[in-house]
């Protein structure tokens, strides 16, 4: 359930929170996993599962130690009635439910096992999750390594009125989403009609993002992992021209927080200035791809002391760029009238809250109605 | 850079024989240096001043385009070879035929009209308005 003392957002549109993670543990994969691999995920689950860090399945080398008296904890939801409940304290109306273990999916190395669980997680989603008819919606998720089975996956699901975009899973990856070997996986999304969503999450690897093991605690760690997460991948995407080829392919980054990007705004036109011989597939300056095809969710919001700053951050990029993310359950989850913070106009707070998500995952929503109603548009 | 003579309303490069294809010559046109190419047969004329931070751009090496598109498959492909000239300092590219940067689009280089006249090349002292 949402916190206590959390009010529902009373602005005018509709609310829709495009990151909501679900409780995707091991045993709750096991009645939808094929053998053998159900029995990989019994072994996995007679451990108590520790947040983004099970072995075998969100691998994370957490080399620092708990300080006392620990990171708090995450709220707990464990079917989609409570699921709905807590969205309904919060004023969504609609909400797009991402995996938070398997956020860490890339680094399942074993081919046969990734891709049992990548079916297993669509049958868990679709059967248990997804219900249009409550204004929750899931996302699919793609296999770095299989991506014949993806592309099966995508075909097989895309259908589903309440799937609403295809998770590019983000630590781990190498070669990064941008390698041409990437591009069937981006061809069958654009194809099915589903934007695609790179999601950071907090995973120490032994591959990308590098070196983080040397920093001490969750603080440093935290601080870099996601913009470099989320600035990595878009550079890669950019640099190999993928916007450029798929025109019709839309990008949501989360995760990351927001005040990144005007510094990529600036960054990759100035270099592309003087390197645009190496980029010949783009015919515009990055930047025009990115406030294009590309969208950012808020999660987590930055809290500056003087919030103009961030303001005139959104406002660079375009409000019309921001969707709002939760976050939720996790224990930093932000709260649909935390946007109020900015000092923008109404209709750029609603299209943030909930008018941009609308138009980008094809949902509609009725703003406020008190049972949340959402169906597919 | 050459001295050449100059009257109110062009300066005379030399003959064409001394500006084969691919060529260029740097001349003074009163108080600013103007690079004057040959591609292919035909004569542009634009300052020795890169728009982006003033670098000496008619210094750069002239090339081709690389291209990459629905057209070539997604591959590389080498395009307008001659046709366009790099800025020594930062590498920002330009067209010799129009003075447009390839990027960003919101520097371009003024050209000098050129003609030729018994057989020297001229170059207007007033660039063309755009």
């Amino acid at each position: 359930m949402a916190k206590e003392g959390e009010s529902p957002d009373k602005s005018g549109g509709p609310i829709i929170d495009i990151s909501v993670h679900l409780p995707d543990v091991p045993k709750a994969l096991i009645p939808h996993c094929e053998m053998p691999w159900r029995k990989s995920l019994e072994i996995m689950s007679r451990l108590p599962p520790r947040p983004h860090d099970v072995s075998g399945y969100s691998p994370s080398i957490r080399s620092d130690p708990p300080i006392p008296p620990g990171t708090p904890e995450d709220e707990k939801i464990g079917t989609s009635q409570e699921l709905r409940a807590g969205l309904d304290r919060m004023g969504t109306d609609a909400a797009v439910m991402l995996p938070d273990h398997l956020l860490h999916f890339a680094l399942l190395a074993h081919f046969e096992f990734s891709s049992a669980v990548m079916a297993a997680y669509h049958r868990w989603v679709t059967s248990e999750w997804i219900d249009p008819a409550k204004g929750l919606y899931g996302v699919l998720i793609a296999s770095p390594f299989n991506r014949e089975a993806t592309i099966d996956e995508i075909k097989r699901h895309a259908d589903h009125p309440g799937v609403k975009g295809l998770l590019l899973p983000m630590p781990g990856m190498n070669p990064l989403w941008g390698h041409v070997r990437h591009d069937p996986i981006l061809s069958a999304a654009e194809e099915a009609g589903l934007p695609v969503i790179l999601q950071t999450v907090s995973a120490v690897t032994p591959s990308f993002p590098t070196n983080m093991e040397q920093f001490q605690n969750q603080f440093a760690k935290k601080a870099l992992l996601h913009p470099f997460q989320a600035m990595a991948h878009m550079t890669s995407l950019i640099h190999t021209g993928v916007p450029a080829k798929h025109p019709k392919l839309q990008f949501v980054f989360g995760g990351a927080g927001l005040s990144w990007l005007p510094y990529m705004l600036a960054r990759l036109d100035q270099i592309h200035s003087e390197y645009r011989r190496e980029l010949p597939y783009l015919k515009e300056p990055p930047s025009a791809y990115l406030q294009r095809q590309m969208w950012f969710s808020t999660h987590k919001i930055e809290t500056p002391q003087d919030a103009a700053w961030l303001t005139e951050a959104i406002r660079k990029v375009g409000a019309d760029r921001i969707m709002f993310a939760s976050g939720w359950p996790f224990h930093d989850h932000d709260r649909p009238s935390d946007v109020d913070a900015f000092a923008l106009d109404a209709d750029e707070r609603a299209r943030i809250k909930g008018g941009t998500a609308a138009e980008v995952f094809g949902i509609k929503a009725q703003a406020n109605t008190g049972t949340k109603v959402g169906q597919s548009a | 850079m050459s001295t050449n003579t100059e009257t109110a309303d062009h300066v005379v490069v030399g003959p064409v024989s001394e500006l084969p294809a691919g060529s260029h010559k740097i001349i003074q046109i009163r108080n600013i240096e103007v690079g004057v190419y040959n591609v292919d047969g035909k004569f542009y004329a634009l300052p020795n001043l890169c728009p982006h931070q003033a670098g000496p751009l008619c210094e750069g090496p002239v090339g081709g385009e690389m291209i990459c598109n629905a057209s070539t498959v997604w591959r590389f492909k080498w395009h307008r070879d001659g046709e366009i000239l790099t800025c020594p300092w930062h590498g920002l590219e330009f067209d010799l035929t129009t003075g447009n940067c390839l990027a960003p689009k919101r520097f371009r280089v003024r050209q000098f009209p050129v003609e030729v006249v018994d057989g020297d090349i001229r170059v207007g002292t007033r660039p063309i308005s755009r």
